[in-house]
């Protein structure tokens, strides 16, 4: 039997529907096809099988990353110039108890400390949605959750799904965000080097916090020591308030980058509340991008969600643990891919 | 004043980029690598009496075990690609090794060709695990199995996989198995056009003649099974089967609610060892009973590999890091991945763990590992 390989793309702002009446001859042209879908890519599948029915080309459907119940970060994304300034407020909060006046304060937290990494997220997810997907385009309208296309395409999902429907989805390590802007960054790869720096911009808050706890500490000692001459003096109890703060406001910040913002990033983004749970085991439970309820929804069979570790959404078609992933998709009997 | 700074002492240590595993008292480190170039590479190593046979880009290779001093290479006459097997089976003598239509054997002293068998007119299966007893290997196909002669390769029995299917379609033999008393067990799937579904099929590896087989009543396939006494034991969908082998007849099924398996069922003692790819956690079943004995808390991705279960320890990889559990309850002793993994994370471990003498040694996207046992 014949065979053949096709890499096809469309345009990604048009609405799913309309690009699935006017490409599916062109994105699926042969008989039996084992269609493996790229987030977006998975639903517009889905919808040439809607509208095709029985006459659909598509044998067997592996979906990865898709937002089959929609994409929360569709409206997540009008919300990151916003969750990222508060991010800086995390970060400006050590200046102002510094007595750095506000403005200066946060002028320092972007762009000494955490605007490069924010700026590489902001920069990426902007290129993603505003322009390759566009928040106002017809496609981003289509991918939110509950919008007429995403109601209407699973009211009855079985005339959506190939009998063979696998979806592959990833579980991306803490600090899904900066790996995710890492991986967007450079072309589906995540290097590390973001992550690097995200680390050390939190070091550097954790060590200024126990430098000052530090002075506190000789301030209290000094302050409460009977036989000492600066037993209760108040400058030094004041000094002690003074270096206490501090501490608090440096901790604070690297905590927000050690917890605070991976939670904001899942909330306010992704569209997915953490688990105290899974704060605590610090796994943020789905690719940074498509919620795992999303990705690998209850209306593909359990034995059919293939879940890869460590990969973030920009990673799913490069990395070794998806592409393990969808072999052993592709060798299930449903789908049986031959050989080459 | 100590509180707050006991409190940053413990923030400091949670700035790992690993989730924290309990108890740490147990640690693996690289022994030594080895640079391979495929980034899958999906073949478990074997270990044998201070040796390292692995199977990876298009070679076979033998390693000293200790150092990583390079014994021999064999080219395996491939062109570049992924083996499509995911296992190496060894005798006292030789290497066997599967790859789409053909079967090889090397000798281990110094990696020469031994024998090679071209299956004509065969259909293989992607990753499918060869099984031997003492004096054959079992290969399964598309509608097939072939039992070939361990010593000069040659094929003693090729058995069509008619039964417990409808004319005009054909089932795939996942992983078949050969016992030592001459069963040949056949876990397999087919697809129903709006479906899967799956037998266990037995032959005589005497004579091929079809001895029983059992049909699995849910829309699901059976991809592998193993033995012990007078059990065959097979994962399939949501459920774990055990049949008494000699006949077919269904001694027990556990079913779990909320997850699935696919590959990897292993038998040590009196406990079934599965992994799950749905909530990616492993399991442990009574062998007589099936009765759920624990479930390990959930990993980061499906299992979907070969467990090896030693010293009352579970060992698993799973296309990303290697972990190390306890087999009494589940517990994570050790996991990790490559060293260089902070620094790239396309290093990563990617085949099954081999386990023996001490060591762990595993195939991964860049290197071959061999670790000292946590």
């Amino acid at each position: 039997m014949p065979s053949h390989t096709t890499n096809n793309s469309y345009n990604g702002l048009n609405a799913i529907g309309y690009t699935a009446a006017s490409q599916a001859n062109s994105l699926v042209p042969y008989d039996n096809t084992v269609t493996i879908g790229y987030s977006m890519g998975g639903v517009l599948a889905r919808e040439i099988k809607r509208q095709r029915g029985a006459n659909c080309n598509i044998k067997a459907l592996i979906s990865v990353g898709s937002p089959h119940t929609g994409a929360s970060i569709v409206n997540g994304a009008q919300n990151l110039y916003d969750v990222i300034n508060l991010w800086f407020d995390d970060l400006a909060a050590g200046w102002i108890a510094y007595s750095y006046p506000y403005n200066d304060a946060v002028w320092i937290a972007r762009y000494y400390f955490l605007g490069s990494i924010t700026d590489i997220i902001w920069a990426n997810v902007k290129e993603r949605f505003f322009n390759q997907v566009g928040l106002n385009s017809d496609a981003a309208r289509d991918l939110k959750p509950n919008s007429g296309f995403m109601n209407t395409l699973n009211s009855n999902p079985s005339t959506t799904l190939p009998a063979a429907t696998y979806a592959v989805y990833g579980q991306e390590d803490w600090y899904s965000h900066v790996r995710l802007g890492d991986a967007y960054l450079n072309s589906g790869t995540e290097t590390g080097a973001v992550l690097q720096t995200y680390y050390n911009v939190m070091s550097y808050y954790a060590q200024e916090a126990f430098w000052n706890y530090y002075d506190a500490q000789y301030y209290w000692d000094e302050f409460f020591d009977p036989w000492g001459e600066h037993y209760g003096d108040p400058f030094y109890w004041q000094m002690y308030l003074y270096w206490k703060y501090a501490g608090d406001a440096f901790n604070f910040g690297a905590y927000a980058m050690n917890v605070l913002h991976q939670q904001d990033w899942n909330y306010y983004i992704v569209g997915e509340t953490l688990s105290a749970q899974n704060v605590t085991d610090r796994n943020p439970v789905n690719d940074a991008f498509i919620p795992t309820v999303s990705a690998a929804p209850s209306f593909v069979a359990a034995n059919k969600r293939y879940k890869a570790l460590n990969t973030n959404h920009a990673e799913l078609m490069k990395y070794s643990v998806s592409l393990a992933q969808i072999s052993y998709a592709l060798r299930r009997p449903d789908i049986n891919l031959p050989l080459r | 004043m100590r509180f707050v700074l006991l409190s940053l002492i413990i923030m400091f240590t949670s700035f790992s980029c690993e989730e924290p595993i309990s108890p740490v008292n147990y640690e693996a480190n690289v022994i030594w690598s080895k640079d391979v170039t495929r980034q899958l590479n999906l073949v478990q190593p074997v270990i044998e009496k201070g040796f390292t046979y692995v199977a990876s880009d298009t070679t076979i290779k033998c390693f000293k075990l200790d150092n990583g001093t390079l014994i021999w290479e064999s080219n395996l006459g491939l062109i570049p690609g992924s083996i499509a097997s995911a296992k190496l089976l060894h005798s006292n003598n030789m290497l066997f090794l599967n790859h789409k239509n053909w079967v090889k054997a090397f000798d281990k002293a110094n990696g020469d060709l031994i024998w090679e068998t071209y299956f004509e007119n065969f259909l293989p299966v992607n990753l499918q695990i060869m099984s031997q007893n003492s004096t054959s290997l079992i290969v399964g196909g598309q509608g097939e199995v072939i039992k070939i002669s361990r010593t000069t390769g040659n094929i003693e029995l090729r058995i069509q996989l008619n039964e417990l299917i409808p004319s005009g379609y054909f089932q795939i033999a996942y992983s078949p198995f050969i016992s030592e008393d001459d069963f040949i067990y056949v876990p397999t799937g087919w697809s129903t056009g709006n479906g899967i579904k799956g037998n266990i099929l037995c032959y005589s590896a005497v004579s091929g003649k079809y001895v029983w087989g059992y049909e699995i009543l849910t829309e699901s396939d059976a991809e592998s099974c193993t033995i012990k006494d007078s059990l065959i034991v097979f994962p399939s969908s949501s459920s774990i089967f055990a049949l008494n082998r000699f006949t077919g007849k269904k001694i027990w099924q556990t079913t779990v609610s909320d997850d699935a398996f696919q590959e990897s069922v292993t038998i040590e003692g009196e406990t079934v060892y599965m992994g799950s790819h749905d909530k990616s956690r492993m399991y442990a079943f009574h062998l007589r009973t099936g009765s759920l004995k624990w479930k390990s808390k959930e990993t980061e991705s499906s299992i979907i590999t070969i467990i090896t279960v030693k010293s009352n320890r579970v060992y698993f990889s799973n296309f990303a890091a290697i972990y190390v559990l306890d087999a009494f309850n589940g517990s994570i002793i050790w996991k990790g991945f490559p060293p260089e993994y902070n620094q790239d994370k396309s290093y990563i471990y990617s085949s099954p763990v081999a386990v023996g003498e001490g060591y762990m040694v595993n195939v991964g996207s860049k290197k071959v590992y061999c670790l000292n046992d946590p």
